[in-house]
């Protein structure tokens, strides 16, 4: 669960609003915001990372203002929801003053939409950025003569080290008002000519790209060959590091957490508390937060820190130049790739990512098929469990097993769902090297909700089960749901009951059947095809609750159902044909 | 040959889907030309069935390239008469008579007029004048290194083709194709960026060949 999704924040937002930030996607308006805020919105080198408003407070010499971020957009002129929640914000907030970041590098073209801002009556700030990258390839802009043309203030800055973001908040504030009037933006023909115009007048140089390193790469990355086996690469070398570099950090921070406070709070709870309670405190304190930093956090940081890396680099986007064709079978498109990417970090922010997409079929689908996706969270069951007991192999078959289900689930929905797919449409950002401050703060912000939400989850979860483990009520519990999972899925009984837990987070549902199991190795208490058929089982079933009410807030209750439903029995049906056929092939 | 109401026609067409940037509706069609759309759709079926037209997505209609090559030699010559009638005549508004003029005057005569104005670019209005002897092709079919005029859009999708104008993809500007997958999505530079786009996209977008 990303913590810069949460699920209700816009209602708020449009109470107040001094400045808002508008530009095209990818031109760092997220990066301004965080430098005059410090607070952290998502920066990441593709086009469509901010879905969403995001609101802050700062000073500016003695004045307390507030400022927005908004989703980047070409026109107001375009249907897709992201655009939709940049052009109700103008018109609900009405900000007293825009400052309209763009990319020197194309400044013709985002200079369509200076002229559509500009038209609301709200004034306008020109704010040009990427300013170091357009004087190394000699472009350069007669700031007095755009001024002019345009009639508003302009200034140079970079909002990656902060040259001028100052000068451009103070510019801002001095042409706020609170009592311009509001137009909302129409779509006009004309803009584009008069862009063109201003263009041909103020730009000195060529603007375009020259042969960079980044081109090159560009070329290599979507090389009709080259290109797939890159991809082939990156994929296997985030599962090896994943698979290598969690187990072992896992491994590393359960020996020190046992250590420095385990294993003597462990002895402390013995001596000082009844049975009963010892039972509980240990369950909860202990072995709880113990299961979680053992199998869940280490996976997820690892994980985090390489999506981090790939969405900074800015391969994405070439991804979904490279899977169009693929995702075309599944009636749907390239860019869909990139909500998808997404996913297997965590599901929430993907199901607000669809926003980028343009028409609601796709969305959809897409939300429909991250729900396949194995997220963080699931991958943490998947290694923690089938990688570390059974090997790598079982760990990738549940991946590939996953992803082939995603993909002919789409290929039905693609067939029959009505409306026809639309085509592919993105740019490409250029490639940076990722900076490691970014990489390491976007994976702090991402895993400060599975460290803070989750720890009362952890510890209250454990605790409970501690209680009714003592009291001898676990088995009573478990029998409802023992015809399903012992009967047909043949995993032990309260393997459901840790089920039911992951409905509250995936990796509860490991953390608490290693609790249950007593110790940290499975295989002391299930089968090793009992373990293969539950990391199958919880990563198809049912979304969490989280990405439950986002898909609710999305797409409307029916759609939340119906997927919540669907998977679900999706589940139990293949986890069930899973542990026979294991049984067939005399595997286990 | 076709006739005169014919040839207004594609015309007309021609127009609206430059201007909109993808394929056009029968309604619009007939609010343009101020005909009823029970007798557009009558003109559309026998330009289709000759196959100057075809039918598109979300029940929009588009020239075909044969189509085009029409509207566009016809367009030539209106905006080359009205050019003349401006520069060397000194007249006003004179769309009209360039409208009539154009289905009279033989090519002979219009290639003398375009020499006589130093073969201009852009009629009095400031809208391009099609080049002689054009050769339309879909973008799809335009070779990697090579750089393109966009003519003409076929695209269906109005959120599509809105999304590419936006990003700076609509008749008048030059893309240079940078490298495409066969049978899939391409990638050009248009306006000093790089934009990927698929190939359903690619094959309705109609070019010239620098
Ligand atoms: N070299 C350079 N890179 C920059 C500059 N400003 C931003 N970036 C990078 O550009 C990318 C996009 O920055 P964001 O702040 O996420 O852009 P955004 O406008 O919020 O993008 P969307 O949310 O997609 O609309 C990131 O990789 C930044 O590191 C700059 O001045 N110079
Ligand atoms: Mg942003």
């Amino acid at each position: 669960m990303d913590c810069q999704h949460k699920v209700d924040r816009s209602a708020k937002c449009h109470e107040h609003c001094d400045i808002a930030l508008y530009g095209n996607p990818n031109v760092g308006k997220s990066c301004f915001f965080n430098k005059v805020t410090k607070l952290g919105a998502t920066v990441s080198n593709f086009p469509g990372t901010t879905v969403d408003i995001f609101h802050g407070d700062f000073e500016s010499h003695g004045k307390k203002l507030s400022i927005s971020d908004t989703p980047g957009i070409y026109s107001f002129d375009d249907t897709s929801q992201d655009v939709t929640v940049a052009k109700d914000y103008l018109t609900l907030a009405k900000p007293k003053v825009i400052i309209n970041i763009v990319n020197e590098l194309h400044l013709e073209r985002s200079l369509s939409l200076t002229l559509e801002l500009i038209k609301t009556k709200i004034p306008v700030v020109l704010a040009l950025n990427f300013c170091s990258d357009a004087k190394k390839r000699k472009i350069q802009i007669d700031e007095a003569a755009l001024e002019k043309a345009l009639g508003i203030p302009v200034v140079t800055i970079d909002a990656i080290n902060g040259t001028n973001v100052d000068e451009a908040i103070l510019l801002a504030t001095k042409k706020m008002s609170g009592k311009h009037g509001f137009i909302l933006p129409v779509p006009n023909k004309e803009n584009a000519r008069q862009a063109e115009a201003i263009a041909k007048m103020v730009i000195n140089g060529d603007s375009s790209p020259v042969t960079s390193i980044s081109e090159k790469i560009d070329a290599l990355t979507t090389h009709p060959v080259y290109g797939y086996a890159i991809l082939f690469g990156v994929m296997a070398l985030l599962f090896s590091s994943l698979f290598i570099l969690g187990g072992n950090l896992g491994y590393l921070t359960n020996l020190i957490f046992m250590a420095l406070i385990g294993t003597p709070l462990k002895v402390f709870i013995a001596a000082n508390t009844s049975p009963f309670w010892t039972t509980v405190l240990t369950y909860g304190l202990v072995d709880g937060i113990n299961a979680a930093l053992q199998v869940a956090i280490p996976y997820i940081a690892v994980f985090y820190i390489m999506l981090s890396i790939l969405e900074d680099s800015g391969y994405l986007p070439r991804m979904a130049y490279l899977m169009d064709k693929t995702f075309k079978r599944m009636g749907l498109h390239g860019k869909c790739m990139v909500p998808m990417m997404l996913g297997f970090g965590c599901s929430v922010p993907a199901i607000f990512a669809t926003r980028i997409l343009p028409s609601k079929r796709e969305r959809v689908i897409t939300a429909i098929l991250i729900n396949l996706i194995p997220c963080s969270a699931r991958t943490a069951i998947i290694l923690g469990a089938a990688g570390v007991f059974l090997g790598w192999q079982y760990a990738l078959a549940i991946y590939a097993l996953s992803l082939i289900l995603m993909f002919i689930v789409g290929y039905i929905l693609g067939r029959h769902l009505p409306g026809k797919s639309l085509e592919l449409v993105i740019e490409m950002p250029e490639f940076r090297v990722p900076s490691i401050q970014n990489v390491l703060l976007k994976t702090w912000l991402r895993m400060k909700d599975f460290i803070f939400m989750a720890t009362p989850f952890v510890v209250l979860g454990s605790a409970a089960l501690g209680a009714l483990t003592s009291l001898g009520l676990l088995s009573a519990l478990a029998k409802p749901f023992e015809p399903i999972v012992s009967g047909w899925l043949m995993l032990p009984a309260v393997a459901g009951i840790t089920l039911i837990y992951g409905i509250l987070r995936k990796e509860l549902a490991l953390e608490m059947l290693i609790l249950l199991g007593g110790s940290a190795n499975l295989l002391q208490f299930m089968t090793p095809g009992q373990i293969f058929v539950f990391c199958l089982v919880a990563t198809l079933y049912f979304p969490c609750l989280t990405t439950f009410v986002a898909l609710r807030k999305e797409f409307g209750t029916k759609v939340g159902i119906f997927i919540g439903v669907s998977t679900t029995a999706l589940a139990v049906i293949i986890g069930g044909i899973a542990g026979r056929m294991l049984v067939l092939l005399n595997l286990f | 040959m076709q006739s005169k109401s014919r040839q207004d026609y594609l015309q007309e067409i021609y127009r609206l889907q430059q201007k909109d940037n993808s394929a056009i509706r029968v309604s619009e069609l007939s609010v343009v030309l101020n005909i009823s759309k029970a007798s557009v759709s009558e003109m559309v079926k026998t330009l289709s069935s000759e196959g100057y037209l075809e039918a598109k997505r979300y029940g929009r209609i588009s020239l075909t390239d044969k189509g085009a090559a029409v509207a566009t030699g016809l367009l030539r010559k209106h905006r080359i008469i009205e050019k003349f009638l401006c520069d060397i005549f000194s007249l006003d508004n004179v769309h009209e008579e360039a409208h009539e003029l154009e289905h009279t005057v033989s090519d002979r005569v219009i290639d003398k007029m375009d020499k006589m104005l130093g073969h201009p670019d852009t009629c009095p209005d400031g809208d391009a004048i099609p080049p002689k002897n054009m050769n339309m092709k879909p973008l799809s079919d335009i070779k990697p290194g090579k750089t393109a005029k966009i003519m003409l859009s076929r695209i269906a999708s109005e959120s599509q083709s809105k999304r590419l104008v936006s990003l700076g993809v609509c008749p008048g500007t030059s893309v240079k194709v940078i490298r495409k997958l066969a049978k899939g999505p391409m990638m050009i530079q248009v306006k000093g960026a790089e934009i990927a786009i698929g190939n359903a996209l690619s094959q309705n977008i109609l070019v010239e060949e620098a």
